[in-house]
C-alpha cells in the first residue's frame, strides 16, 4: 500500500502525488491521512475497484 | 577558438529549482586527493590519485525567492539533487548535494547578497 | 531579477528594532560535516552533522539610541531573541532567529569619522528560519490577514512574537497563531502568545501546520494597542 500527498498539499514542500510511504513513520501516515494530506493508493484502491465491479455483475442465461 | 563568456553558458538547478537567475558566480571544484607514493627508490616525489572531492560555490543577489530555495535546507543539511550545466556539459549529483555554508549580507549602502557552499558528495555524473 | 537594496532588512533584538543603528547585517548558517567514504566509492562522500546560525551586525553609535546599553546588558547574558529579516517589502519575507547572547561588542572611534559599534551574537541555542506573518499595530481583537507559506508542514515548528510597543498597559494580552489549508477556510489554533510586557516570546507548534498562517488577537489585556512582529517557523517548510 502506498501513501501519496493529496491535492490539499504541498506537504513539507512535497507536491501532490509524491509517494511518501517511506518518508514518515506509520503513525504519522495515519494522522496525515485523517487530516487529508495523504491518501492510500494500491491495495486499498484495488479492493475498492473490485467491490464496485460486483455491483455491475450481469447475469444472463441461454434460454 | 573563442573563450566562452559565463552568462548564458552556465545553469544551476538545486532541488528542482532553477537558481541560475539568482546566481552571478559559479565555482565548481573537483579536487583529486593525492596519495603519497614516494618510496625509497624514488628519484622525485610521487603520488597516486585518490578520490575526487567536489564542492560548488555560488552566490548572487538575494531576495525572498532564492532564500526559499537555499535557506530552509541550510539549517537541516537535507541532501538534494544538484544539476550544473557548463557549456552544454551536465554534472549531476542526485540526492547528494547539501549546503555547508549559507550567508546573507545586507549593507545599507548596497544590495542584499547571498552565497552558499554546497558539498557535492560522491562522484558526479558527467554527461 | 531586480536586486534588493540592503536597506530592506531589519535587525530585531527582543523588543528593540535596531535597524536605524545598523549599517549592515550578516547571517551565516554553517553545517559541520564528516567524511563517510566507504569501500568501492567512486568519489569522496560526506555526511552533514550539525547546523549553526550566526548573526553579525555593524552599526553606529547614535545619539539617543539604546543600542549600546542594550548590547552591553546582553554581553555574555543568555536569553535574548535576535532576528534578522531580509527583503522586508515582501509581506512574507524570510527571517532568521536565534535565542542567544551577545558574544562581541567592538566600539571604534576614529578621529575623522563616525563612532561605530560592531557586534556578533553567539550561536546560542540553535537557529531558526521562518516567514514574517505580521509587522504592525494591533488595536482591536480579531484576525489579521493571512500569509501563505506555500506548503503545509507535518511536524510542528516554532513561532516568535516581538512585542515592540504597548500603548497603555497590557495584562495578559493574548494573540493566537492560526493556520488553515486555504486562505478563506477554517483556521485552527496552533499556539497562543500571552504577554504583559515588551519583549520577545516563543511558542512551540506541534503536529500539522497548514499553509495559510495568521494572527488572531483574543485579548488586548487592557492596552489601547501594541506594535508587534510575528515570525512563524515550520519544520520541513521554512526550516
Amino acid at each position: 500500500m502506498k501513501y501519496v500527498v493529496t491535492d490539499k498539499g504541498p506537504l513539507d514542500r512535497l507536491p501532490p502525488g509524491t509517494d511518501v510511504t517511506k518518508l514518515y513513520p506509520e503513525a504519522t501516515l495515519h494522522r496525515l491521512a485523517k487530516e487529508g494530506y495523504v491518501k492510500t493508493i494500491g491495495k486499498a484502491e484495488k479492493e475498492a475497484k473490485r467491490d464496485s465491479n460486483q455491483g455491475n455483475k450481469i447475469e444472463s442465461s441461454g434460454r | 577558438m573563442t573563450a566562452l563568456k559565463s552568462a548564458g553558458n552556465v545553469t544551476v538547478t538545486y532541488n528542482s529549482n532553477a537558481a541560475t537567475a539568482y546566481i552571478n558566480s559559479v565555482d565548481l571544484q573537483n579536487t583529486v586527493a593525492e596519495l603519497e607514493a614516494t618510496n625509497l627508490s624514488s628519484t622525485g616525489e610521487e603520488s597516486d590519485a585518490g578520490l575526487v572531492n567536489s564542492t560548488l560555490n555560488i552566490g548572487g543577489d538575494h531576495n525572498s525567492t532564492v532564500d526559499g530555495y537555499f535557506g530552509p535546507d541550510s539549517l537541516t543539511g537535507t541532501k538534494r539533487t544538484a544539476v550544473i550545466v557548463i557549456n552544454g556539459v551536465t554534472w549531476t549529483w542526485t540526492s547528494k548535494a547539501y549546503i555547508t555554508n549559507y550567508k546573507v549580507t545586507a549593507d545599507a549602502k548596497g544590495k542584499t547578497t547571498w552565497s552558499a557552499q554546497l558539498r557535492l558528495s560522491g562522484l558526479g555524473v558527467r554527461s | 531579477m531586480t536586486a534588493i537594496k540592503g536597506t530592506k532588512s531589519k535587525v530585531l533584538v527582543d523588543e528593540f528594532d535596531f535597524s536605524g543603528d545598523t549599517a549592515s547585517v550578516t547571517v551565516t548558517v554553517g553545517m559541520t560535516e564528516e567524511d563517510a567514504t566507504t569501500l568501492q566509492a567512486t568519489g569522496a562522500e560526506y555526511e552533514p552533522i550539525l547546523p549553526s546560525l550566526k548573526i553579525e551586525q555593524n552599526g553606529y553609535l547614535v545619539s539617543g539610541s539604546d543600542m549600546e546599553s542594550e548590547l552591553y546588558d546582553r554581553l555574555g547574558v543568555a536569553g535574548s531573541y535576535v532576528a534578522a529579516l531580509f527583503d522586508t517589502d515582501v509581506v512574507g519575507c524570510p527571517a532568521y532567529i536565534q535565542e542567544t547572547f551577545n558574544a562581541q561588542m567592538n566600539i571604534q572611534a576614529p578621529a575623522k569619522s563616525l563612532m561605530t559599534l560592531n557586534g556578533a551574537w553567539g550561536m546560542g541555542r540553535g537557529g531558526h528560519r521562518g516567514i514574517r506573518i505580521f509587522d504592525g499595530v494591533i488595536d482591536a481583537t480579531g484576525a489579521q490577514a493571512a500569509v501563505d507559506l506555500g506548503s503545509a508542514g507535518s511536524d510542528g515548528g516554532i513561532a516568535f512574537l516581538f512585542v515592540q510597543a504597548i500603548t497603555g498597559s497590557a495584562s495578559g494580552a493574548a494573540i493566537k497563531v492560526q493556520s488553515s489549508a486555504t486562505e478563506g477556510g477554517t483556521y485552527a489554533d496552533e499556539g497562543t502568545f500571552t504577554f504583559s510586557a515588551l519583549g520577545a516570546y516563543a511558542v512551540a507548534l506541534t503536529g500539522t501546520v497548514n499553509r495559510w498562517l495568521r494572527l488572531n488577537t483574543t485579548g488586548l489585556g487592557g492596552a489601547t494597542d501594541f506594535t508587534v512582529v510575528a515570525i512563524v517557523c515550520v519544520n520541513d517548510v521554512t526550516q
